[in-house]
């Protein structure tokens, strides 16, 4: 019989170990993407920004930006909530000093919402949904939103859907409607906090709790007082029931939609006015 | 012919999930004869195409099969009967595939269907946003907000009348508040007038609000 020598395999062996070696290296590359990839690339958001071309004007702020990254990861957030605002402040050709004194109020924002989750045992495990809700918050924060209300909508949140990650989308759905309303009609905190708590535990979806701002048109457009507007949106949210059940979409942001069973999402929708400059 | 206002309820409708297929074949005539609609919704006319019966999309096409094609198919089926002995011995030949090779292409398809499942997701979740500016005086205009990392550059809005009306379709995801600024002469940066809420943006400027 005929003896195989060492190092010398027959021609479909050795095939056969060179296709199970790539294998084997696709296995350890896809294991890598799979775990080390992503958080690699969570971590160096603001490093890669800060050696972008357009942050240079803006390494002097550097050091502070970057005590700020650590108090907003401390609490879990992504620091990619900062490089957001630091592209828009680059964009807009902001000076440093002033796109840290924006930094700075925006990572109090920040830290109180996240503050105001932890109490309740409402934060996220996921720190890319938490960013995301945080981001949500910190616009409403800008759009005057105070702390009063956002417990007010968290607590009934919790009330309607327990602590879970959609009791704080909820919150937030309706604070974006009433906050904008607050603006828009100079409504009291007590009223949006009412108007809020209402639109959380009626049985309306999240995406129609905007129907209010055309209602809330409306009733201001007919001449009554804000008292009574405030009355008559409550008594709407207890009674109506909104659409059939369609996403309504409408924009806040002049997409406010002519006709709330439509469900159409405009943005300066044409057939609501155009935008003049 | 249909006008361009009724090409807008027809995308209402589409968006609903409402319109039937004479309204969307309407419409794509429409579009065919109206180069101003034609060129704004470039960027849906495709989706539409796809929602059409008879598109690769619509499986009532494989409800009533060609005659011929059965035949050809089942003709196919019998060549393949007198090599049906070889091709079981060669499945008994073939080795198990090794445990970690199991495990590499578990997490090949599972990080495939993840990311398919995001995509669906994702596109299921969005809204078309119709953004709309008059400035006369513009030579260019272009959108950016936090939905692009305010970058404007491959946002620019299409001048659609001589009156200086500016126009962009977007698709955004809902469920979530955007600011947003529009950019005038790449230097000019503006909020939306007909915006339902300003903010200020932090720097001494306005933005405007978007709630999807």
């Amino acid at each position: 019989m005929r003896k195989q020598k060492p190092g010398l395999m027959p021609c479909t062996d050795r095939a056969g170990r060179s296709s199970r070696n790539l294998l084997k290296l696709v296995f350890l590359f896809s294991l890598c993407a799979f775990i080390i990839v992503p958080a690699f690339s969570f971590a160096q958001d603001l490093q890669r920004w800060f050696s972008s071309t357009d942050a240079r004007r803006y390494a002097p702020i550097r050091p502070a930006v970057e005590d700020l990254a650590k108090s907003v990861s401390a609490v879990g957030l992504e620091e990619k909530l900062l490089v957001m605002r630091l592209e828009e402040g680059a964009r807009k050709q902001i000076q440093p000093e002033a796109l840290l004194k924006a930094l700075q109020t925006d990572v109090g924002s920040m830290l109180s919402f996240a503050t105001a989750l932890q109490t309740r045992g409402l934060f996220p495990r996921n720190s890319q949904k938490a960013t995301t809700m945080t981001q949500q918050a910190v616009l409403l924060f800008r759009t005057g939103m105070v702390a009063e209300e956002l417990d007010a909508a968290l607590d009934a949140s919790i009330k309607k859907l327990g602590k879970t990650d959609p009791a704080v989308g909820r919150a937030l759905s309706a604070l974006s409607v009433v906050v904008i309303a607050k603006k828009e009609y100079q409504l009291e905190t007590i009223d949006t906090i009412a108007v809020a708590e209402a639109l959380i535990s009626s049985g309306w979806r999240n995406s129609d709790f905007v129907y209010v701002l055309d209602e809330l048109a409306a009733s201001r457009k007919s001449g009554v007082s804000k008292e009574e507007t405030v009355k008559h949106v409550l008594e709407y949210v207890k009674t109506a029931k909104p659409a059939s059940g369609e996403t309504s979409g409408s924009g806040a942001g002049g997409g406010k939609s002519s006709n709330p069973q439509s469900g159409k999402s405009n943005g300066s929708g044409k057939e609501n006015g155009k935008g003049k400059q | 012919m249909m006008t361009c206002k009724e090409a807008f309820s027809v995308l209402d409708a589409w968006e609903q999930g409402e319109a039937d297929p004479s309204q969307l074949n309407a419409f794509l005539s429409h579009c065919e004869e109206c180069p101003e609609c034609a060129s704004r919704f470039a960027g849906l006319i495709p989706l539409l195409k796809r929602d059409l019966p008879g598109s690769i999309s619509d499986l009532s096409i494989l409800t009533s099969p060609d005659r011929n094609f059965e035949d050809a198919v089942m003709e196919g089926i019998d060549l393949d009967k007198s090599a049906g002995r070889k091709t079981v011995q060669l499945s008994r030949n073939r080795k198990r595939m090794p445990a970690w090779a199991m495990a590499a292409a578990a997490i090949l398809i599972l990080s495939i269907g993840v990311g398919i499942g995001m995509y669906v997701q994702q596109n299921s979740a969005t809204a078309t946003v119709h953004f709309v500016l008059e400035a006369p005086s513009a030579q260019s205009v272009q959108l950016a907000g936090d939905f692009n990392s305010w970058d404007a550059s491959n946002y620019e809005l299409k001048k659609v009348s001589e009156d200086g009306t500016w126009e962009i379709t977007v698709r955004l995801t809902k469920g979530q508040v955007y600011a947003y600024n529009f950019v005038i002469d790449g230097q000019q940066w503006v909020a939306d007038p007909s915006a339902m809420a300003q903010i200020d943006d932090g720097f001494g400027g306005t933005s405007s609000l978007l709630r999807l």
